[in-house]
């Protein structure tokens, strides 16, 4: 399975883009192997995405939160656990909530 | 508390690591958020084992934060090689497959997320064992043989 995970770069110069979806994932699609892209938003608009986007096995869409507020509160209890501070800074959430 | 939260937002504090060892752990499945099970989705595409799946968003929208999770998650059949586009000739097909290679077989052990290495400990064995390469349903078959990262 092949990760290609920092198009991010290409946003400097979208044809690169183009061009990788046009020709390389086109490629790609026909090897017994699995190629997962990042792909940003105004990649999909370019021509080249449209050519092979029908030959795509899945095209999965970041979705918005139905609840923001609610997200980003556990996605931030999350980081925390991660770092070690949950108490404290669940203290620090009943002060300020 | 929106207040707070859209403070920290504008501060970052949601950013996640740019380390892809890190995102995994980072990562909050959509479903857990209420938003439609994406990680599912992706899951499933994977593993049917082959063919191109995008994952589209703007920006910082958590797309490889959703792919490390989902690829740190796999079954043991899946071997996972990130390929950057950074160098490369991104538009020929060729050169891009140059270019997989040489990033997987290059890769140093230290830069391999626990998963990849062991995934990568377990390609070496099954293609040193001469056992069908076909079993390993993520390996990346050039030539008639496995990648050289597995050699």
């Amino acid at each position: 399975m092949l990760l290609i995970e920092d198009t991010d770069h290409w946003g400097a110069s979208p044809e690169v883009a183009n061009a990788f979806f046009d020709q390389t994932s086109r490629a790609f699609a026909t090897l017994d192997a699995v190629m997962v892209v990042a792909t940003q938003s105004d990649y999909t608009r370019r021509e080249g995405y449209q050519r092979v986007r029908d030959r795509l096995t899945t095209e999965v869409s970041i979705p918005q939160l139905p609840d923001i507020e609610h997200g980003l509160a556990i996605m931030l209890e999350r980081r925390m656990r991660q770092l070690g501070c949950a108490r404290r800074c669940r203290r620090l959430w009943s002060i300020r909530g | 508390m929106r207040d707070t939260l859209q403070a920290l937002d504008a501060e970052f504090a949601f950013q996640t690591s740019g380390r892809f060892d890190l995102l995994a752990g980072e990562h909050v499945a959509y479903s857990t958020l209420g938003a439609p099970d994406v990680d599912g989705t992706l899951r499933r595409s994977i593993e049917r084992g082959e063919g191109v799946t995008t994952v589209v968003g703007r920006m910082g929208s958590g797309k490889s934060s959703l792919i490390a999770a989902v690829a740190n998650s796999l079954d043991e059949g899946f071997l996972p090689l990130r390929v950057s586009v950074i160098g490369v000739e991104a538009g020929d097909p060729a050169a891009f497959a140059r270019h997989a290679i040489t990033e997987i077989r290059d890769v140093p052990a230290a830069q391999l997320t626990h998963h990849e290495a062991q995934a990568l400990d377990r390609a070496s064995a099954e293609y040193r064992s001469q056992t069908s390469t076909r079993e390993l349903r993520a390996g990346f078959e050039i030539a008639g043989g496995v990648a050289p990262c597995c050699s």
